[in-house]
């Protein structure tokens, strides 16, 4: 399972697949490009401390998909593993970033970084 | 962010894990991508901060015009710059606007200094191709040869970091000095006018 990003011509929309749409409670989720701030190949997110699932899944070492908040910011995860994660700041949304498991992150990022316009 | 340009020239962009630039800066991940937005974003602005510093240097009495900017790059920056050339700008515009911008003035100073000599013998001369009648010679801030166009000068650079120093030098008698890198926070002289 992992998670879908599309990218149009103004918004970044993220669905998550199968059955982590259950876990994660979330069917689909749009942004503004002007508010998505950046992308980032990250595979060592997930060791980090996520903070307090609410609500979601967590099978620690395995799988977290929902919303976690940590010190106040809210983030979304649907990464399954230690595999490679995406990590995509935002600006102005509900949640502060998004941990993403996806199937080919490196051109996920380089596509997103190239039509980021947030700041 | 000296810390992460520090990462960044020792393992490149790759090559540096956001787990790396945590360890590097001491910063929190959260912060890190709340300061910057990606990894990409801290590399863009430690760059533009090395850009920055070296076009600082050009702002003085002694250094105006975009050819004295291009003269201030040490040899961090262009180490930074390499990186940049190599991993990013293959594939990232702006990356690739920052490093056009930064060696641009390099070439144009190249072609209208119609290969005159640098440093103190030959200030005014190699001063005017910035366009300004400051009187005074360039700054040296740098020991690159200002008359090389920046295809020589970057790869003079990639030569003496590969440990290559003998192959970056000119085979051509035109420069009587050697490039022999020192510290950058040289102090400027004057020319006599």
């Amino acid at each position: 399972m992992s998670t879908s990003v599309t990218i149009t011509d103004s918004t970044l929309r993220i669905e998550p697949r199968g059955l982590d749409r259950f876990w994660s409670l979330t069917r689909a989720m749009e942004f503004p490009l002007s508010h998505v701030r950046g992308a980032t190949f990250d595979p060592g997110a997930s060791r980090e401390f996520k903070g307090l699932r609410n609500p979601g899944l967590a099978v620690p070492g395995y799988k977290w998909s929902g919303t976690f908040i940590r010190e106040g910011e809210r983030s979304f995860w649907n990464v399954t593993g230690h595999g490679p994660a995406v990590v995509i700041e935002l600006a102005d949304e509900e949640f502060a970033r998004l941990y993403l498991t996806v199937a080919e992150p490196r051109a996920l990022v380089d596509a997103i970084n190239a039509v980021a316009g947030g700041v | 962010m000296a810390a992460a340009r520090r990462a960044f020239l020792a393992t490149g962009y790759e090559g540096t894990s956001v787990d790396d630039l945590v360890t590097a800066t001491g910063l929190h991940r959260g912060s890190l991508y709340g300061a910057f937005g990606s990894k990409r974003g801290l590399f863009v602005a430690a760059l533009r901060q090395a850009l920055g510093d070296a076009t600082q240097h050009c702002t003085g009495p002694h250094c105006t015009g975009p050819a004295a900017g291009g003269r201030a790059l040490d040899d961090e920056t262009l180490d930074l710059v390499l990186v940049a050339l190599l991993e990013l700008a293959p594939r990232d515009a702006e990356v690739r606007s920052l490093v056009a911008g930064c060696l641009a003035p390099l070439t144009a100073d190249h072609e209208g200094d119609s290969g005159g000599d640098y440093g103190g013998s030959a200030g005014p001369a190699a001063n005017s191709a910035a366009g300004t009648p400051a009187g005074k010679g360039p700054a040296t801030g740098t020991d690159h040869t200002p008359s090389r166009t920046a295809a020589q000068l970057l790869g003079a650079r990639l030569l003496t970091r590969a440990h290559l120093p003998h192959l970056a030098e000119p085979t051509t008698p035109t420069t009587p000095e050697t490039t022999t890198p020192t510290t950058p926070e040289t102090t400027t002289e004057e020319a006599v006018p």
